[in-house]
């Protein structure tokens, strides 16, 4: 086990620090000049020269790397060129939007697709399997956002339970949490949609298993060797597909976003896109990045608690 | 008792299984013998309640009087484990992988006789310890892949008879195992037998396995038992023609091949060394030595069998002689040729020898038609003009027409398909062909026409082989010398009937006295007398 943890903690280390050194030099090789973008065209060479010093431009590119690493780890990500506040404010803002959002989703997506899933695996090839793959057919190809709409006309226009939009902020915890709700259900379904079938066709397989007949002959019903012998088994599928889906939702859910006009960390980085504010782009991207790093960490953990076979290792 | 009354089984009217009458006493042992196919195992599920859906079943399983298959499901789990338990095949895979050894026993006792968790372990550690696996070297914490197959076997039976069953049933529950790890088994089985009083229906496709262990013997044949008697009457005075037949295959001798007495060598091995690193030991000391030194050389027209149990290196040695894993230290030459892996091999020199593996099917490919597949070794020698020719020439060779040539391998039975791998070995014209464990999976009848069929080709093609196999008695039928590895050395070597009758390493006799025999005194046909000179 000591072995598996050492070697994941440094695969989660290097994976970090290449990653850091890419989204650095990606930024740094797209043609134009930060300062002079945010001078505008009519400017004079000696205010860019000027403005280029003040921002640390004319620093030598590994100089400028280490500043920017070094910034980082004390929570300094720069200020951003067009709102000239501290990125890491801004960026802390959003996440507080976007980390609830699709810890919600998630949950919401596991809470559906576990019963889902086992169901079908329960009945597999017979009507209810059908049924049901069925209709995870169809929450996987209608788009999001029309769910979204779908949720918004029910609950907020007729039924006036939810909000349709905006974000209270976390100072009125029970209308945040009421706000995040409908955007949460929208991005959930597909998620729950694919959920539910990877974990439909792995416990179909493991079903086939020589395990499986062996708890059958000891007397176990067909129900109880699911639960008992292959849910387990089949987990290890269904938690890779999850830990995509988290770092997907992370970032992703920039339309949903959009439809219920939250102030979330996929809005902000098109905003950033769009006015060229490339060092919250880069600070935004870091963030991303280390959090999909770090769910796959927790995921390698996820299988050694799992299986035996890893722990050992 | 248990027994079962014209028990059939059909599947969308077609009768997979008729009039099967059998009567399971306690304390006695009843083997259920017969060829892949024969119907054995869907007795065995249908008598459990667990046939595959669509399957259905006539006449009655009675249970001390009361007939079981009309009993609803609920009814049927409580039985199943309880009144009648079943191990299977292949211990490899019978087993929960993430639950421990002791959860998995216990798991029986809370389900069958609702004991409390703590309870419940302590009777399994019980079990256990009657199974041969006793603390502390077996901890209840052990998962299934810290244990060994025969292991994992004894556990698979620990679990069986937790709630001490009427009936055991064991399908083919030692053909996965060594022949040491069998013999130990077999006699657990017997001892179980004996001290719980409960009653085991063996079912297996060797006669040898059952030979002084049974108490009756059922022959099926085609889905009907067609001959149930006293163990001892099967043997010595079998009824039924097939009966017969499958005692004179287990018995067959292929046609005696002399071989020339100066014949040059064509395999040279010398001093050959292979060890890999243990997962999770890093220093020198801890490396697994696979291969520790082993020589050995094959003459032109000389058939030599290697004998060992699995994990014995058989395995890798074979890899290095065909050139496939790279060796430590040593030499490997054909006909004078170096032999090394990858690509530094050349074609013509690895076009001297073939191989044929234990499972033809996983090693062909399922979309090839057969032409293609026989015609492939062609990569090593160039495509001749008239390959077709070849292709239905070799064939031929192996008894098989050229209609076949268009066809797929999963169209074919085990034996067709073997003998589908040796046309594709034998296309080329080797000097050398590897033969894998090649007849283990047959079932005897196929396995001794295999087997005449490969001392029919040796005669005609000058062949050699190397015969690796974990089962003495097929050796004893097919090679002229033979040598016995354990732990990665040659343990023993020699003229295979001095070897086989007069043993020095105490290894080759505990091999001996572990491979299960037919009783000497059976009534046969006499053995073909002819022979060969090259």
């Amino acid at each position: 086990m000591r072995r598996y943890l050492l070697h994941r903690l440094i695969a989660l280390g290097l994976s970090l620090a290449v990653a850091s050194v890419l989204i650095f030099s990606v930024v740094e090789l797209v043609p134009g000049d930060p300062a002079s973008y945010m001078l505008g065209t009519g400017a004079q060479p000696e205010t860019v020269a000027a403005l280029r010093q003040q921002m640390g431009l004319d620093l030598p590119l590994p100089l400028r790397y280490l500043h920017w690493v070094g910034g980082v780890l004390t929570g300094d990500l720069g200020h951003s060129f067009t709102y000239k506040t501290p990125v890491a404010g801004m960026i802390l803002d959003r996440v507080q939007v976007s980390l609830p959002l699709a810890v919600m989703a998630l949950a919401l997506s596991v809470a559906i697709a576990l019963p889902i899933g086992m169901f079908a695996a329960a009945r597999l090839g017979r009507p209810g399997d059908t049924i049901m793959m069925g209709a995870t057919q169809i929450g996987i190809s209608l788009p999001n956002f029309w769910f979204a709409m779908l949720l918004v006309l029910l609950f907020a226009v007729r039924l006036r339970l939810l909000p349709a939009g905006g974000f209270p902020g976390w100072d009125h915890p029970l209308a945040a949490l009421k706000s995040l709700i409908l955007p949460a259900i929208a991005l959930a379904l597909p998620q729950a949609a694919i959920l539910a079938r990877v974990l439909r066709s792995a416990l179909a397989e493991t079903l086939g298993q020589d395990y499986i007949r062996t708890a059958r002959a000891k007397g176990l019903s067909r129900s109880q060797a699911l639960r008992r012998h292959a849910l387990r088994n089949a987990l290890i599928p269904v938690v890779t597909i999850l830990g995509m889906q988290f770092s997907f939702l992370l970032a992703g859910a920039i339309i949903i976003e959009n439809v219920f006009y939250l102030p979330g960390l996929g809005r902000l980085i098109f905003q950033a896109i769009t006015q060229r504010d490339l060092i919250v782009v880069q600070s935004a991207v870091l963030v991303l990045v280390a959090a999909v790093i770090l769910v796959t960490f927790l995921v390698d953990l996820t299988y050694a608690a799992i299986d035996p076979r890893l722990r050992q290792r | 008792m248990i027994e079962t009354l014209d028990l059939g089984v059909t599947l969308t009217e077609l009768p997979l299984l008729s009039r099967v009458n059998l009567q399971l006493k306690p304390g006695k042992i009843t083997a259920l013998v017969g060829e892949s196919g024969s119907g054995k195992s869907l007795t065995a599920l249908a008598i459990m309640g667990l046939l595959p859906t669509g399957m259905r079943t006539k006449g009655r399983v009675e249970l001390n009087g009361d007939d079981i298959l009309t009993l609803p499901e609920p009814e049927l789990c409580r039985i199943r484990g309880k009144r009648i338990s079943m191990i299977f095949q292949e211990p490899m895979t019978a087993l929960n992988p993430l639950m421990t050894i002791g959860e998995q026993v216990a798991e029986s006792l809370r389900l069958h006789e609702g004991m409390p968790h703590e309870a419940a372990l302590q009777r399994a550690r019980e079990r256990l310890d009657r199974v041969g696996l006793p603390e502390p070297r077996f901890p209840l914490t052990l998962f299934p892949h810290e244990l060994s197959g025969g292991q994992r076997q004894r556990v698979a039976i620990a679990l069986a008879i937790a709630a001490r069953p009427d009936l055991l049933i064991a399908d083919e529950p030692t053909t996965a195992l060594d022949v040491t790890t069998q013999a130990q088994i077999l006699q657990l089985l017997a001892g179980l037998v004996r001290d719980e009083k409960m009653s085991l229906l063996l079912i297996t496709h060797d006669l040898a396995v059952v030979a002084g262990l049974a108490d009756d013997v059922a022959v099926m044949q085609r889905g009907a038992v067609v001959e149930y008697a006293a163990a001892n009457d099967v043997f010595r005075r079998p009824q039924h023609s097939y009966t017969r037949e499958l005692l004179a295959a287990a018995a067959h001798q292929p046609r005696l091949v002399l071989t020339k007495a100066d014949a040059p060598p064509l395999l040279e091995v010398s001093n050959i060394s292979r060890s890999y690193a243990v997962a999770g030991k890093r220093s020198e000391t801890d490396r697994l030595i696979a291969v520790d030194n082993v020589s050995l050389t094959i003459h032109e027209h000389e058939a030599v069998g290697l004998v060992g149990e699995s994990g014995c290196g058989k395995s890798t040695l074979t890899r290095a002689i065909l050139g496939l894993d790279p060796i430590q230290s040593g030499q490997i030459h054909l006909s004078g040729h170096d032999i090394r892996a990858g690509w530094r091999m050349p074609k013509a020199v690895r076009a001297g020898m073939q191989v044929v593996f234990q499972d033809p099917y996983g090693s062909f490919d399922p979309r090839w038609t057969v032409e293609k597949l026989v015609s492939e070794p062609f990569h090593l020698t160039g495509r001749p003009k008239d390959w077709r020719d070849r292709v239905a020439e070799a064939l031929f060779d192996v008894g098989m027409t050229g209609s076949v040539m268009r066809r797929y391998a999963h169209e074919f039975s085990g034996g067709q398909r073997q003998r589908i791998a040796l046309a594709r070995a034998l296309i080329i014209r080797p000097s050398l062909i590897i033969l894998d464990e090649a007849v283990s999976a047959l079932d005897v009848r196929v396995r001794m026409q295999v087997l005449d069929l490969l001392a029919k080709l040796r005669v005609r093609h000058g062949l050699s082989y190397l015969f690796i196999s974990h089962d003495l008695s097929v050796v004893r039928q097919i090679t002229d010398r033979v040598l016995i590895m354990r732990q990665g050395k040659i343990v023993e070597s020699g003229p295979t009937s001095r070897v086989l009758d007069e043993p020095q390493h105490p290894y080759t006799r505990q091999l001996l006295a572990a491979t299960p025999r037919l009783p000497q005194e059976i009534a046969l046909p006499a053995p073909e007398k002819l022979s060969d000179r090259l």
